[in-house]
């Protein structure tokens, strides 16, 4: 649109977290470029960017796709360390993928060592209700200890696929503006911050 | 009852005398006198005949054995030549990590000659890459660095996405290094950097951009707090970056949870040199007692050791090698006397590094002597400098490899000069000459060169073998072709066998692998040319007419018994009728001089490989002629000429095979078997039928006269 994107213009950096196979790269897909991907092709690590319209305001979402596969575990800490808002994803057909979530909450919290980042629960492939082996009950449940909402989604029909990232996008937004609130003008300087700290040693 | 005869002898109180007068006591008259010494004679030949076997089998049992020994010699020879490359491997490495200053951190165990070659290449290409980079020479204190990658990025504001500066990127095993360019003025040369920043690829993350608006071909690193994106010039670039961060990631992750007690005590022996040498800085106010320590502490380097680095540098470059490799040595005395200190270590290292710079300059030296086209005497000779200081500097292995290499080049140089122009036999006997003289020559240089190093010894062993049989496998494929006929291929093989053997006088001896190498072609030769024999004498038999031959003139007849006499089968001269005529046919006379000929190359051929083959051919062609002459004789047609035949067959007999079974044994040192067994029978079904016989001369075959038989 225009070639320098005024300042104001806010970028929501959301990390899409889950097991293998849950659909994380579906979904992001999907919201990016409202197509469904039937090939499994395990991810490492994308970024992707889009400007959206968020409530009237453009903004922009970064979001990073990190791999589900176990022997990217040990890495992950690097990569939760820039979310800013986090859709925890399993497979409303793997229970397993259910279980998962627990480990990917509490090494978020660990990492962000903040109680209350933006965080959604999502049980996806919820077109595949005749394979469901996660009720509904089981995960409304566990979102409710967590304090998290949770929302079933379909990244092949494409249902509650945008809500999940708009309704993340709100809760980081609402974060940073109680951010700036809190202390005020500092999330600009942190910004600055980064360039400066660079020589280790 | 011979049996019981034996057992007399063998008894212990066995004493002849006291045999005879008992024999002779009991025996009645001059008959059985001689009945019983006939006995006795009969148990002495089988006797004898039994001691030839037993000869016979133990040389053959020798034979074997030798070759055996022969077999696990080279396998000895291999071996010690692959220990050696193990040790001087293992001696390498541990030098490897620091050349003049001596700590030992712990020793892997490489596995080959190329595993060592990369080792120190990297090393050296690790210190050639970040001398260009300004600050970043602490990086090679980490032993074991590798640079995996490096290349330019464009670097790009990770909000915005626009471009910002140019970096350059150094991927290593353990971390990742950015550096920013640096104004290079109007110097030329490789371009400068600064280092900028090191992340830890264990706190590192890299993200491929798959979407940023515009920007195409970024990724992104995620170190906390820093998030950057850089761009690569083309996909290829943006793939290898990837995925070569990646498989960085997961090496240093795997090692990290495998070597972490190891770690941590290096790290603490390091810190504990920093702490002592920084304690004795410390101690600097005090009156030390240690006088050593103070003398050397204080005292600055002397003049020679600060420029030590440049001096070597242009010692190098100006290729002043063994001046180079003097003053490491000086500089090596004086480290090593000195106490450290971090201006030492730093120095110590810059000299490590020009040590490998050294031997790497070297060594290429070397690989490109070996790479050049036109090799010269020269090539060797100017090599011989450089692989006396790789000796010098504990390389032998390597430059022993390396020489001979450049041997095997120079001389494949040299045979290549060889041009293949006329008959064959010139060729081979000027590349064979050429060739195995050179590997004389070469090998004993090599000696020269490489004195009492056994380890290289095998080396040399290994390389001559390996000529050879590269040599051979390339005359077999000039040799053995339909057109070269036997005759000239025994020319050729016994010349070759002939420098084969002078290397002997070196201590090598390839003879059995040249005969090993041989045999089969060979073997094919020989039957072939024993079918072709066998075609020709069918011909020419189904064309015989049992005529006398007549020789026209006296120089004629005077010539013929002159190269019958030459070859060993004179004629007899019952055979010679009158004047000019002889009863021998044109047939007789013509296979004679065939078969003669045919038995003396295939006798200068014979190996106990080949002795086989060659009794077969020998004996198939001459079973054809049996043939002929028997269907002779029984064939009405020739009726009349029963008489002529007759002499023929008995020249055959006689003369032919009595030259054949003389020659053998003459050469081969035991008899014919096979032959004598022919020979009999052919007596037996042919002349014996006859009516009547006649006394035949043995002017030439005293021993197997067989008059016997008759
Ligand atoms: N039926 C159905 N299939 C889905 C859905 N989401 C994803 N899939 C399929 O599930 C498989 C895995 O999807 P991905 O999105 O690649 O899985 P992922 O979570 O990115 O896996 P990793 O990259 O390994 O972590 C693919 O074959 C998808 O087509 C969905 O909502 N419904
Ligand atoms: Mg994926």
């Amino acid at each position: 649109m225009s070639k320098k994107p005024g300042a104001a213009q806010a970028l929501h950096k959301v990390i899409m977290v889950g097991s293998g196979g849950v659909g994380k790269s579906a979904l992001t897909l999907q919201f990016m470029y409202d197509e469904f991907v039937q090939d499994y092709e395990p991810t490492k690590a994308d970024s992707y960017r889009k400007k959206v319209v968020l409530d009237g305001e453009e903004v922009q979402i970064d979001i990073l796709d990190t791999a589900g596969q176990e022997d990217y575990a040990a890495i992950r800490d690097n990569y939760f360390r820039s979310g800013e808002g986090f859709l925890c994803v399993f497979s409303i057909t793997e229970d397993d993928s259910f279980q998962a979530t627990q480990e990917f909450r509490e090494q978020i919290l660990r990492v962000k060592n903040d109680e209350n980042i933006p965080f959604l629960l999502v049980g996806n492939k919820s077109d595949l209700q005749e394979k469901r082996k996660v009720s509904l009950a089981e995960a409304q449940g566990r979102s409710q200890q967590w304090g998290v909402p949770y929302v079933e989604t379909s990244a092949k029909t494409r249902e509650n696929v945008d809500k999940v990232f708009f309704d993340l996008m709100r809760e980081i937004r609402s974060r940073k503006i109680e951010d700036k609130a809190a202390s005020n003008g500092r999330g600009k300087d942190r910004a600055k911050r980064k360039k400066k700290k660079c020589i280790i040693l | 009852m011979s049996e019981a005869l034996a057992q007399h002898f063998i008894t212990e109180e066995f004493t002849p005398e006291k045999f005879v007068k008992n024999l002779s006591s009991h025996c009645i008259g001059a008959e059985d006198l001689r009945h019983q010494r006939a006995k006795i004679q009969e148990l002495a030949d089988s006797i004898s005949a039994l001691l030839k076997l037993n000869v016979y089998q133990n040389y053959n049992q020798f034979i074997e054995t030798a070759k055996e020994i022969s077999h696990l010699e080279t396998e000895m020879y291999q071996l010690s030549q692959l220990l050696s490359e193990q040790r001087s491997l293992l001696s390498i490495f541990g030098t490897n990590q620091n050349i003049v200053f001596e700590n030992n951190f712990e020793i892997k165990s490489p596995t080959s000659v190329e595993f060592q070659f990369k080792e120190e290449e990297s090393k050296l290409k690790l210190i050639q890459l970040l001398e260009n980079v300004e600050g970043a020479m602490s990086l090679l204190e980490t032993p074991g660095r590798m640079c995996l990658y490096e290349g330019s990025l464009l670097e790009l504001d990770p909000v915005e996405g626009l471009p910002l500066k140019r970096i350059h990127a150094y991927l290593f095993n353990d971390v990742l290094m950015i550096a920013s360019w640096l104004a290079n003025g109007n110097r030329r040369g490789p371009p400068r950097y600064k280092m900028q920043v090191i992340y830890d690829l264990q706190s590192l993350a890299i993200v491929n951009i798959k979407d940023l608006g515009t920007v195409k071909l970024a990724f992104k690193l995620l170190s906390f707090p820093d998030t950057r994106v850089f761009q690569c010039t083309n996909a290829i670039s943006k793939r290898e970056w990837l995925e070569k961060c990646e498989q960085a990631k997961k090496l240093k992750i795997a090692q990290e949870t495998q070597l972490k007690p190891i770690h941590t005590k290096k790290s603490t022996k390091m810190e504990l040199l920093y702490t002592v040498s920084q304690s004795k800085y410390s101690e600097t106010g005090t009156v030390g007692n240690n006088k050593i320590d103070k003398h050397h502490f204080y005292e600055p380097f002397p003049e020679w050791m600060l420029e030590v680095t440049e001096d070597l540098d242009s010692c190098i470059a100006q290729r002043h090698f063994e001046k180079a490799y003097k003053l490491i040595e000086k500089a090596k005395v004086f480290v090593n006397n000195a106490l450290p200190t971090p201006q030492l270590n730093e120095t110590t290292l810059k000299i490590n590094s020009r040590s490998y710079f050294l031997i790497n300059v070297l060594t290429r030296e070397l690989e490109l002597s070996v790479e050049a086209k036109s090799l010269q005497g020269g090539g060797l000779r100017s090599a011989r400098r450089a692989v006396k200081l790789l000796i010098q500097m504990d390389h032998t292995a390597q430059a022993c490899q390396l020489y001979l290499k450049l041997c095997s080049a120079s001389l494949k140089a040299r045979l290549k000069r060889v041009k293949r122009e006329g008959t064959t036999v010139p060729y081979i006997k000027q590349l064979s000459a050429i060739a195995f003289s050179n590997i004389f020559e070469l090998s004993q240089e090599f000696l020269k060169i490489f004195p009492q190093i056994t380890n290289c010894a095998s080396a040399l062993v290994l390389w001559c073998s390996h000529e050879i049989k590269f040599l051979v496998s390339h005359l077999i494929k000039q040799m053995f072709i339909p057109q070269v006929s036997l005759s000239v291929l025994v020319e050729c093989i016994i010349m070759i066998r002939n420098h084969c053997k002078q290397l002997t006088q070196m201590g090598m001896d390839f003879q059995y692998q040249l005969d090993n190498q041989l045999k089969i072609p060979l073997s094919r030769t020989l039957q072939d040319t024993g079918e072709k024999y066998m075609d020709a004498i069918k011909v020419r038999a189904s064309e015989d007419n049992w005529k006398l031959s007549n020789l026209q003139t006296t120089q004629n007849f005077l010539n013929l018994l002159a190269e019958l006499d030459n070859l060993g089968i004179p004629l007899p001269e019952s055979c010679i009728k009158n004047k000019y005529w002889i009863s021998l046919t044109n047939n007789t006379l013509a296979f004679a001089k065939l078969y003669i000929g045919l038995l003396e190359d295939c006798l200068n051929l014979i190996t106990p490989e080949t002795s086989n083959v060659i009794e077969e051919v020998l004996i198939s062609v001459l079973q054809i002629q049996i043939q002929h002459i028997q269907s002779s004789i029984f064939n009405c047609k020739f009726k009349q000429d029963k008489n002529l035949m007759q002499d023929n067959a008995k020249y055959f007999h006689d003369v032919i095979i009595g030259r054949c079974l003389e020659l053998y044994k003459s050469v081969i040192g035991y008899d014919f078997k096979k032959l004598l067994v022919l020979q009999e029978k052919f007596c037996f079904e042919t002349i014996s039928i006859s009516n009547k016989p006649r006394p035949v001369p043995r002017t030439s075959i005293p021993k197997y006269s067989t008059t016997e038989f008759i």
